[in-house]
């Protein structure tokens, strides 16, 4: 509104001598630039009264965006974001108990093959809850970048490529994955009684005996293991998986309160529904509001990166390039298929959904064209914290990203969904200077206990070999 | 169909109004070979991004009688981006007097969307497409 009557006023003034030549209000701090625009004409009062509205419209840098453009920045702040969702298939995922018994597992060192890895370790809050790593590190190397969790409870899947539909059940696939914390089924199930009995049975009830289970017993493991899992009746298996379910449920009622707090970017949005109020500090530079212009312009960054969370959450193929060294990595397309064979999805018997309210697992779409290499994108919020870039780290830098999308080469496999942006260096300049605004702090339950640091290494004198290959 | 009769509309209206109470919807659109008039409803009030919706799809002979027996399979795309809907949408019921129940809806982007509906009937085919503008 500042700037309208600004306008108006520059306008009369104009009108009264006829030579006055006004320009459009710039939306930079006027404390970085100092200028004003009507050198030529101004006197005495007049110019006075033009400068101070003048520094309030710039102030709240809001003269040069168009009512869609304001649409669309309102749109990505963090203030847009609704209340944290329901999570139907986790009963459990807003009870306090297992908020705290998820976060004691979330940092607990003796949830691995080694005694070494614990969730924290790959999404350590001191990293934005990932490890800056291009393929996590467990008791072995993954496959994989460790994706950041924070705001994953608006996320209909997880993982890059969305092999999983809920937080709990991502929780579960690295406790059993032989590169991440390499425990058997069994052994996990055990160790969580062994060292947690009396909060478990807090949240979810008596648990069962699973005295008769074999240490190394589990359908992922390595030979020895998937054996002992087919030794074992029904009543057996299901007693193990739901107190690894309910691991699970509980790592995601901590996992599901990660979220992020203001960014500069997010300050700049709000300051723009001000007027007189707008304070500098909720300015941003010349050169980063180019970038947020590029951002939702030209880059055409904002089709994916959409929303108050920077990005749509669903699969996009971009044309990364392979890493070498990996398996053949098929994005989404395995991801798909994976997720509605896994026996911990919504419609699962470990679930507490109805189905219908299962309906981004009974609505998959599983279209071979477009998810061949497909990933989720990230958040961008706090993307300038953690290099390298993309689902195996391709990308050591922001500006390696930004010039991968101006390229936009084809796709290894598949069909990249971008084209060339013919960005020029100055506007890589300015884009990465945006995507800096977007840094803020992350709120968490609490902060990591002293524990994660000096559990004892219960392995150390037994239980060495490794479980599952 | 032929001896449809007012109390039969009425009640296929009656349960159409109560399964989507509010809705966003188009004109009828002839279509590609002629067969079909076709106008589509949504559950909500405007079709928006990242909600899981259904839509009503209503489809009726061109002299205005109830085409049932149906099968129906739906696409969708953004003109211009390399790509469709998130979900695999669905038509899960058939409500009566031309009206089925398409279920699992859902946008990812706002923009202009070309919704593709393709019908079959012993081996005929026909299909049309509508302009969707999601917010």
């Amino acid at each position: 509104m500042s700037a309208t009557i600004k306008f108006s006023l520059a306008d009369s003034a104009s009108r009264r001598d006829g030579t006055c030549a006004t320009k459009t209000i710039r939306n930079e701090p006027f404390a970085r630039q100092g200028e004003i625009g009507l050198s030529k004409c101004v006197a005495g009062g007049l110019f006075l009264i033009l400068l101070l509205i003048g520094v309030t419209a710039q102030a709240a840098g809001h003269a040069d965006w168009t009512e869609s453009e304001l649409t669309i920045l309102r749109s990505l702040a963090l203030s847009s974001l609704p209340p944290l969702p329901a999570a139907p298939s986790n009963r459990f995922a807003d009870n306090p108990a297992a908020v705290e018994l998820g976060r004691r597992l979330f940092f607990d060192r003796r949830l691995s093959s080694n005694g070494e890895v614990a969730c924290a370790s790959c999404h350590d809050p001191e990293r934005d809850f990932q490890d800056g790593r291009s393929l996590a590190k467990g008791v072995g190397q993954a496959n994989r970048r460790a994706m950041p969790l924070v705001g994953m409870a608006y996320s209909p899947w997880l993982f890059w490529d969305g092999r999983k539909d809920s937080q709990w059940a991502q929780a579960l696939g690295p406790l059993e994955n032989a590169n991440e914390h390499n425990l058997s089924r069994g052994r996990c199930a055990k160790l969580i009684l062994e060292h947690y009995k009396p909060e478990y049975s807090t949240v979810f009830g008596a648990p069962p005996d699973l005295s008769g289970v074999p240490e190394n017993a589990g359908p992922l493991g390595d030979k020895r293991a998937r054996r002992a899992w087919s030794g074992l009746d029904d009543t057996a298996r299901d007693a193990v998986n739901r107190v690894f379910a309910n691991a699970g449920k509980a790592i995601a009622a901590y996992e599901r309160r990660i979220v992020w707090d203001e960014s500069r970017f997010d300050a700049y949005v709000r300051s723009l529904g001000e007027q007189a109020s707008a304070r500098p500090e909720n300015s941003l530079s010349t050169e980063e509001i180019a970038g947020l212009k590029l951002f939702i312009g030209k880059g055409h960054c904002v089709e994916c990166h959409r929303g108050p969370m920077f990005t749509d959450l669903d699969f996009h193929n971009t044309g990364v390039p392979v890493r070498a060294g990996l398996p053949k990595d098929l994005g989404r397309l395995a991801g798909a298929e994976r997720v509605v064979a896994d026996e911990f999805n919504c419609l699962g018997r470990y679930s507490d959904a109805r189905l219908e309210q299962c309906r981004e697992l009974n609505f998959i779409n599983k279209d071979n064209r477009r998810l061949l290499r497909a990933y989720k994108p990230p958040s961008l919020r706090n993307v300038a914290e953690r290099p390298p870039y993309m689902h195996a780290g391709q990308f050591a830098s922001l500006q390696a990203v930004i010039g991968h999308y101006n390229r936009a080469p084809a796709a290894p496999a598949g069909h990249s969904e971008i084209k060339p942006l013919h960005l020029k260096a100055a506007e890589i300049r300015q884009l990465k200077a945006f995507l800096k605004t977007l840094s803020g702090t992350i709120r968490s339950p609490a902060a990591a206990p002293s524990a994660f640091q000096s559990y004892p290494n219960v392995f150390d004198s037994h239980h060495k070999e490794p479980v599952g290959q | 169909m032929n001896n449809l009769t007012l109390p039969h509309i009425a009640l296929g209206m009656t349960l159409a109004m109560t399964i989507f109470p509010s809705w966003a919807m188009a004109d009828d659109r002839i279509s590609d070979k002629g067969l079909y008039r076709v106008r589509w409803q949504s559950q909500a009030p405007e079709v928006t991004t990242d909600l899981i919706h259904d839509w009503l799809l209503h489809v009726e002979t061109v002299d205005r009688r109830p085409a049932d027996n149906l099968a129906i399979t739906i696409s969708a795309h953004m003109p211009g981006h390399a790509h469709g809907l998130p979900t695999q949408p669905r038509a899960t019921d058939y409500l009566g007097n031309g009206d089925y129940r398409i279920a699992g809806m859902k946008f990812q982007m706002s923009g202009v969307w070309w919704v593709r509906f393709d019908f079959w009937r012993k081996n005929r085919r026909d299909w049309v497409i509508f302009e969707v503008p999601v917010k």
